[in-house]
């Protein structure tokens, strides 16, 4: 219950897991718990120390994403979501920030195995790998909005705002990206910009490789979150900034073409609230089961007792479609894209519930932010919005179960 | 049946452990001689033929025994383990090192750490870290057991002595030698020993406030000090005071907790204590859940209270 | 040099085990189960002379339900070379275990053993010491620090009141305490190529070892809870009832 069942896991995964969960219980919690601070510190540098993230790659869940060829991890491919889903819901369990930095790498690591030159792969997979600080960033969204701007108008004006000008041997790019996991930090970004305004996002964006060093490319801010504060989230301005053609990953149909990391993006989105709830969880049984009121445990009073079963429930069901949309991705299912939405929007949703069930069988310390509930409740909020808010994703569920109709251009029926 | 005691010395002091074995034999029913294997240990082996119970001492008194080393001891007790039903010894670290290779040279399955003696061949012993008793039918010709010594009282001092017996070495198996030892020196009793512990937990705040609030009750009652994981793990107090699950199992007459909640975790580990004395201010807190006497108080202003009034008795 | 480490799959040290309604043993259906903790830190250690260049070879052995194959992929994913598997369904004690692992020992024929100094469940703490004694070789016990020579193994012990530290002829056999060392995390990508190591499954048969129990478990039970007692007014009733009730001050 709760966790897992064992039973659907191979064994290559159940040992990644218990590593996983061995860092987590050894390391990640006990530096939370007793550092509650840290995620308050003005300095997004000083936020997460680095002997945290030198753990993470001691088990080395920084690189997964990343051919064997290069040094990765080679995972079974055929379940490798099901994995990433997994392994995201351990480090979730233990910090929701922690994982996020991680996945991000996962993530960018497979657009570039799939469409940057194998030159760009020899050089920056190999430096992915040398550095434990090295982390990777997907900018798409804009101050003018993300997916919530073009989903419902496909059409030119709904377009991006950063662009990419081919300029002889180079791309030239102009723009702002906003809200960018691991923006603050990242040596290396996949970039999405408009290169054809004439047509719709879907057809007239494309997606680069920018290295953080690129002239022209400035990381303006580290945006201060309300919760998973130990991944910085960063905005990015884009003036003049040349990177050689090589760069470019996927010409026009950047969006149409990320779906293999977008689904998956879902999945680890989706898997990460799990753990966030497994911890409500697991630290609000505790609590009852330790904590007296009135000469009894609190479990033994039943309106406690009910709102735990609740919680258990709500994250036994999250579980259920999480596991469901992780073997549709990973089979390439034609319902993958729905289900993968439904996943991201119903787990964020209910284990924001879960969450606020923690909070409020705290009682008062479940307010105090030495005691670490509220930040369980921060983090789960905060998933509400990140990679999509749940309204674009039901969007996209409808969109996709009825292309035809919901699917078409939001005008007038014609 | 005759039964062997492998008793645990120092060898001019003999440990309460043994007389706790002896009483625990007494039990099994049939006569009790021990076995005081050492170097210059003869003051030991006069301490335990004192002891109510005790038919025989049997003393090899030889150099190669002086560090009790597992390999020429159990050879010893072989040598011996003929004409005898059971041999037994306290689950000290030597009982735990030398008994199961007894145990193996005789072809016999011990049974570790027993806390209560059914009868001849009957035996509870705690597992899965006290969380469950398992009795268990021993169906072995002898029976080799190490005793909890805790869970048992100590044989008191006889009138008279029971003869002491000179028993010769065999053949030291020569594969182990020894080279040093480093112990540590505390004027403290051992926790694991100690009638009285008194134990702190992360209310205490700081390393100065086990030294400055708790220590001088300690002293005073001549107790141990113990402490909480949650202690251990901010850092007050070295690793080998705590107590708990994962720590040390204790049984003391008077446990006095301090400012501990009272986890699970560590209630494992003394909840077996003949009396248990909770301080905390958290009137909510789970250790007056298992307290003898509960004092809801804070620590600061209790301990110091408490150890000024047993002061007080103490000289009066 | 070659090592031999043998590891138990048991309860996770941090599930509460609870006794069977029937008293017939403990309940351990759905609990998750782990390498015993003191078997980690044997792995850990022989994998730490293997790197250092003393050992090298690692062989891990394990006695069990083909469940226990996972409990020595992990010590293949820590760095072992292969594992030993003696399948068998029935509950082994230390005793048969120490004399399987004798078997093992003469067909291997290692320089070091080491064990963990005892298993979390049973609590027998005994394996390690049966064997040495039946391999006729010495122990080094509650190990916390090895220094392994070319004949001989000089081991520091924790015992009672501080350490001692002996020399051990080789072959010896050493079991691991908790302060031996800190064992790694098995990593992911080790994790994916233990799946290549070799894993050789035997039956306790194969070893012509008896296996029968010679303890009988008549009864299994959880120790009674203690009752909570009385709050005090004051400091001072504390010290009088401590005198006059419960006889201890």
């Amino acid at each position: 219950m709760i966790h897992a069942d064992d039973g659907i896991l191979s064994q290559e995964q159940r040992l990644m897991r218990d590593s996983c969960r061995s860092f987590v219980d050894d390391v990640v919690t006990p530096f939370i718990r007793s550092n509650w601070q840290r995620e308050w510190d003005m300095s997004p540098g000083e936020r997460l120390p680095g002997s945290i993230l030198e753990g993470a790659e001691a088990i080395g869940v920084r690189t997964l994403g990343v051919p064997e060829e290069f040094g990765g991890i080679d995972l079974e491919r055929e379940t490798e979501v099901r994995t990433f889903a997994l392994i995201a819901e351990e480090i979730a369990r233990g910090d929701s920030g922690l994982a996020d930095k991680l996945v991000q790498n996962w993530k960018v690591s497979i657009v570039i195995r799939q469409f940057a030159a194998s030159h760009l792969q020899e050089k920056w997979f190999p430096r992915l790998l040398k550095d434990p600080k090295f982390l990777l960033a997907h900018c798409l969204t804009e101050p003018r909005g993300a997916s919530d701007r073009w989903l419902p108008y496909n059409v030119p004006e709904a377009s991006m705002h950063t662009k990419a000008v081919l300029d002889g041997d180079h791309w030239v790019i102009n723009g702002r990206k906003q809200f960018i996991s691991n923006g603050f930090d990242a040596s290396l970004y996949v970039v999405y910009a408009n290169t054809d305004p004439s047509v719709g996002m879907l057809q007239g964006t494309s997606s680069f490789l920018v290295p953080r060093e690129t002239r022209g490319l400035t990381v303006t801010k580290c945006n201060e979150t309300m919760g998973c504060r130990f991944m910085n989230n960063g905005e990015l301005v884009f003036e003049d900034c040349r990177i050689p053609a090589d760069h470019l990953l996927v010409k026009s149909t950047a969006l149409a073409s990320a779906g293999q990391y977008f689904r998956a993006g879902k999945i680890i989105q989706a898997a990460k609230n799990l753990g966030v709830g497994v911890a409500c969880f697991e630290r609000t049984a505790d609590y009852v089961q330790n904590y007296v009121q009135g000469g009894r445990i609190l479990i033994k009073h039943q309106a406690v007792a009910l709102r735990l079963a609740d919680m258990a429930t709500r994250i036994e069901a999250v579980r259920s479609l999480v596991e469901r949309a992780s073997k549709a991705v990973d089979e390439a299912h034609p319902d993958a894209d729905i289900l993968c939405n439904m996943a991201k929007v119903y787990a964020s949703e209910e284990i924001m519930k879960v969450a606020t069930h923690a909070l409020e069988l705290h009682g008062g310390n479940g307010a105090m932010l030495e005691f670490g509930i509220e930040k369980l409740f921060r983090d789960a909020a905060i998933f509400l919005h990140m990679d999509a808010t749940v309204d674009v994703s039901r969007m996209k569920i409808i969109k996709t179960m009825f292309p035809a109709t919901a699917g078409k251009y939001a005008g007038p029926e014609n | 049946m005759t039964i062997l005691v492998l008793a645990e010395h120092q060898d001019t002091l003999l440990d309460e452990a043994t007389a706790k074995v002896v009483s625990a034999a007494g039990r099994m029913g049939g006569e009790i001689h021990v076995l005081v294997a050492g170097s210059g240990c003869r003051a030991a082996a006069e301490a335990a033929a004192r002891l109510t119970g005790v038919a025989k001492v049997l003393l090899a008194d030889e150099p190669s025994l002086s560090n009790r080393l597992a390999e020429p001891v159990a050879a010893l007790v072989v040598s011996r383990a003929g004409s005898y039903g059971a041999v037994l010894a306290p689950s000290t670290t030597n009982g735990k090192n030398i008994m199961p290779r007894v145990a193996a040279l005789l072809d016999v399955m011990q049974v570790s750490d027993v806390i209560a003696i059914d009868g001849p061949d009957l035996f509870q012993r705690p597992i899965y870290a006290g969380n469950v008793i398992q009795t268990v039918r021993s169906v072995d010709a002898k029976t080799v057991l190490t005793i909890r010594a805790s869970a048992f009282p100590a044989a008191p001092v006889a009138a008279a002595a029971a003869p002491i017996e000179a028993v010769a070495m065999p053949d030291n198996p020569g594969v182990s030698t020894f080279i040093g030892s480093a112990l540590s020196r505390s004027e403290r009793p051992e926790l694991a020993g100690a009638r009285i512990v008194v134990s702190g937990g992360r209310a205490l705040a700081s390393a100065e406030n086990f030294d400055t609030v708790l220590a001088p009750l300690a002293d005073t009652l001549g107790a141990a000090i113990g402490a909480s994981r949650a202690a251990v793990d901010a850092g007050y107090v070295s690793n080998d005071l705590q107590v708990g699950q994962t720590g040390k199992i204790i049984a003391p007459d008077l446990y006095i907790a301090c400012g501990i909640s009272g986890a699970i975790q560590h209630l494992a580990g003394m909840k077996d204590s003949r009396v248990i004395v909770a301080i905390n201010k958290d009137p909510d807190a789970p250790i007056f859940q298992v307290a003898d006497y509960g004092l809801v108080a804070d620590l600061f202003e209790a301990v110091p209270e408490l150890h000024t009034a047993v002061a007080a008795k103490a000289g009066a | 040099m070659k090592i031999v480490v043998a590891v138990k799959r048991v309860a996770d040290p941090n599930v509460k085990v609870r006794a069977l309604a029937d008293s017939s043993g403990v309940d351990l259906a759905n609990v998750k189960m782990t390498m015993n903790p003191f078997d980690e830190i044997a792995v850990e250690e022989a994998v730490r002379l293997k790197e250092a260049g003393r050992a090298d070879e690692v062989v891990v052995v394990s006695i069990g339900s083909e469940k226990s194959a996972e409990t020595l992929r992990t010590a293949l994913a820590m760095g072992a070379d292969r594992g030993i598997l003696i399948r068998t369904e029935a509950v082994v004690e230390p005793l048969a275990v120490a004399k399987l692992l004798k078997a093992v020992a003469e067909a291997e024929r290692p320089d070091i053993i080491i064990t963990g100094k005892q298993a979390i469940d049973d609590d027998a703490n005994q394996t390690g010491q049966m064997l040495s004694a039946l391999l006729g070789w010495g122990q080094g016990t509650f190990a916390s620090k090895l220094v392994v020579g070319d004949k001989a193994i000089e081991v520091t012990r924790e015992i009672d009141g501080g350490l001692q530290t002996v020399s051990l002829q080789l072959p010896a056999l050493v079991t691991a305490d908790l302060r031996l060392n800190e064992p790694r995390y098995a990593s992911l990508p080790n994790i994916m190529k233990a799946k290549k190591k070799p894993i050789d499954e035997r039956t306790p048969a194969d070893y012509g070892a008896s296996i029968e129990p010679r303890l009988i478990v008549v009864r299994v039970h959880e120790p009674a809870n203690r009752k909570a007692g009385i709050k005090v007014g004051s400091v001072g009733e504390l010290v009088e009832r401590l005198h006059r009730e419960a006889g201890v001050l």
